[in-house]
């Protein structure tokens, strides 16, 4: 039981960071129905500008989070006007090879100014153990969780009692309907790309606090895929379960069934769940509509 | 296929059933047969390398375009299914002794296979979630060879010697080289007539419109699994060429990035053309080459970056050149031709 346990609270707790990655793309989704596989890449440029402006320019570390944050949403609204803009009204295939393309893009421009190695961003979670339920967990993996839990919560504030909030929503519910309402779908796409780059690059940053960046750490983001299609592609609350719960599933299948298959099963569960909830529950578990059947 | 050259006219149904019409038309083609079989000794041993894989990828990209371009099937896992070509010959020939044409048929029947559970869901999700569950697909055959050690061996992988007919050797690249054009040809003419048959104007309708295809008679689990079946076997025999051509069965060439490659290798070339499946082939792989040689280039005039630069090369310019295809010639090269070609034919009429 002990082990079990040992296995499963820091999967829950390391599970958010799937989390706060689908919350990226559910944002992007809902408003826009463009699914963008790049936001892995977005995660790592989240601590990549944190390790740029503290290790290599030299800010403090106080100015130099913001002035990361601004990187981050520039780079998110650019992406959404130069690059999926022109795509508007093009059959989903090119936009998801769009997407592909921006993520290889980014992948090599991160690749030849940082390079492969790992590398450490400062830490911000102080570290030592704490006990839930008789297990020593570190205290980074709690923080991370509180602070990812956190913006799930301001992104639910977002969307329900904002007024941008709304008006995303809305376009998302009936793109026409909405735009009728005075709604500028311009304006809207733009906003949700800078909130998904910026909250998947805070997480991003979060995460490698503890870990240090390198661009292999960009599998997360289609690994959390399958979090978001599990939970469903509109819901934040399917996120906010499923992020946990993946993780949960990965830590224990892990350690045990690890010694059994030659290790690595970590990377690969995921895509087991994605498949499983493809074939009995495409829309998810808190998805909004029945997809299309044939 | 309306279209017809003006001064053409057909007077008998053969002709009209003909893929090369016009006597210029034979003529460039009978002049491409004999470059083909003049290339080798045209070129240095570098080039004729980069011949081959370009031969290899045309007969798994002719899938991806069946199963993608003509069927309107995303498939985001076309490099895991020429794994399995791979290992399957692997395992026939290394393992069980058997010969390699016996392997031929059968890794593209295993890769097949395999492909047919996978695009079981098909019938199910289409469009974004079949992206999905095809990268996912890609994710565990991957992970199922390289940890199934028992019978790929994983890591380590399995040297596959290259195969003989009586005396004669495909062991160099010169003589594989025939060999890869061979299949690729062969691999062309069957794509060229399936999409002409019943089975590939199903396809066409399918991706059109499924649910008219569906009212309209067209069996669409039948076909969809008939698609995913023709455009994985085409990539595990392209497998069954890869893995004796670098001569051995390894996992580290078949990642998501070369299956992306296969969609941008279709996309630039242009969806459902087989004339764009090898334009963007070539295109693609001589892309490859030429940031592969600019590498140093760069990395010197930049000394910054050299390290990283040989890495982060290739994926900058394809990265950038599938966002500029997609934006501003979405429906490819072939597409291009066909204005080019048109240009031509109205000159001095046209624009």
């Amino acid at each position: 039981m002990d082990q079990f346990l040992g296995y499963l609270i820091p999967g829950l707790m390391l599970g958010t960071v799937y989390t706060v990655i689908s919350l990226g793309f559910i944002t992007i989704y809902r408003t826009t129905q463009v699914l963008n596989m790049a936001q892995g890449e977005y995660f790592l440029l989240g601590a990549y500008a944190v390790y740029l402006m503290t290790a290599q320019a030299n800010t403090p570390f106080w100015l130099g989070i913001p002035l990361a944050i601004v990187l981050l949403a520039l780079l998110g609204g650019s992406t959404e006007r130069f690059t999926l803009r022109p795509m508007v009204g093009q059959p989903i295939f090119g936009i998801i090879l769009m997407t592909l393309g921006i993520s290889i893009l980014l992948r090599g421009v991160m690749v030849l100014i940082w390079s492969d190695a790992v590398r450490p961003l400062p830490a911000i979670f102080s570290a030592g153990g704490i006990d839930i339920l008789g297990i020593t967990v570190p205290t980074q993996y709690v923080w991370f969780s509180v602070i990812s839990i956190l913006i799930f919560l301001c992104l639910v504030y977002f969307f329900n009692r904002t007024k941008t909030g709304l008006m995303m929503t809305a376009a998302a519910d009936d793109i026409q309907v909405a735009q009728s309402c005075g709604v500028s779908v311009n304006t809207i796409t733009a906003a949700a790309w800078v909130i998904a780059s910026v909250v998947t690059g805070i997480g991003g940053f979060l995460l490698c606090t503890i870990t240090g960046v390198t661009p292999e750490m960009g599998a997360l983001g289609l690994r959390s895929i399958a979090v978001v299609l599990a939970g469903g592609m509109e819901s934040l609350a399917g996120a906010m379960i499923m992020g946990p719960l993946v993780g949960a599933i990965e830590f224990v299948a892990a350690g045990y069934l690890d010694p059994y298959v030659g290790g690595g099963i970590k990377e690969v569960v995921a895509f087991a769940v994605l498949i499983v909830f493809l074939l009995f529950r495409p829309q998810g578990l808190f998805g909004w509509k029945i997809i299309e059947r044939i | 296929m309306a279209l017809k050259p003006c001064g053409v006219f057909n007077y008998r149904y053969s002709q009209d059933m003909a893929v090369i019409r016009t006597r210029p038309q034979w003529i460039t083609f009978v002049l491409f047969l004999i470059f083909l079989g003049v290339f080798p000794f045209l070129v240095s041993g570098y080039l004729l390398g980069i011949a081959v894989s370009i031969c290899i990828y045309v007969v798994a990209a002719m899938g991806l375009n069946l199963l993608t371009g003509y069927c309107g099937q995303i498939s985001m896992a076309h490099s895991a299914f020429m794994a399995i070509g791979a290992f399957t010959t692997g395992i026939l020939t290394v393992k069980l002794g058997l010969s390699h044409w016996v392997a031929l048929p059968c890794s593209g029947i295993v890769a097949g296979l395999i492909g047919i559970i996978f695009g079981v869901p098909s019938v199910k999700v289409k469009g974004l979630y079949l992206a999905l569950v095809t990268i996912g697909a890609q994710f565990l055959i991957m992970y199922t060879i390289l940890h199934w050690n028992s019978l790929t061996e994983g890591v380590t992988g399995m040297a596959i010697e290259p195969p003989q007919i009586g005396p004669l050797s495909f062991a160099g690249t010169t003589s594989f080289y025939y060999l890869a054009v061979g299949v690729a040809a062969i691999a062309t003419y069957l794509t060229r007539n399936i999409i002409r048959t019943k089975v590939g104007r199903a396809f066409i309708a399918i991706r059109d419109n499924d649910v008219a295809a569906e009212v309209m008679g067209v069996n669409i689990f039948g076909y969809k699994v008939l698609a995913f079946f023709i455009g994985c076997f085409f990539a595990g025999v392209a497998g069954w060429l890869w893995g004796m051509y670098i001569g051995v069965a390894s996992v580290d060439h078949y990642n998501l990035w070369e299956s992306v490659w296969f969609l941008a290798m279709v996309v630039i070339g242009g969806m459902g053309s087989t004339l764009g499946v090898i334009l963007g082939v070539i295109f693609v792989e001589a892309l490859k080459e030429i940031t592969v040689l600019l590498g140093p280039i760069v990395g010197d005039a930049f000394p910054s970056v050299r390290s990283s630069v040989g890495t982060a090369l290739p994926l900058l310019v394809l990265g950038f050149v599938v966002m500029i295809f997609l934006i501003y010639e979405p429906r490819g090269l072939a597409h291009r031709w066909e204005i080019i070609k048109r240009a031509y034919r109205l000159w001095p009429y046209s624009r």
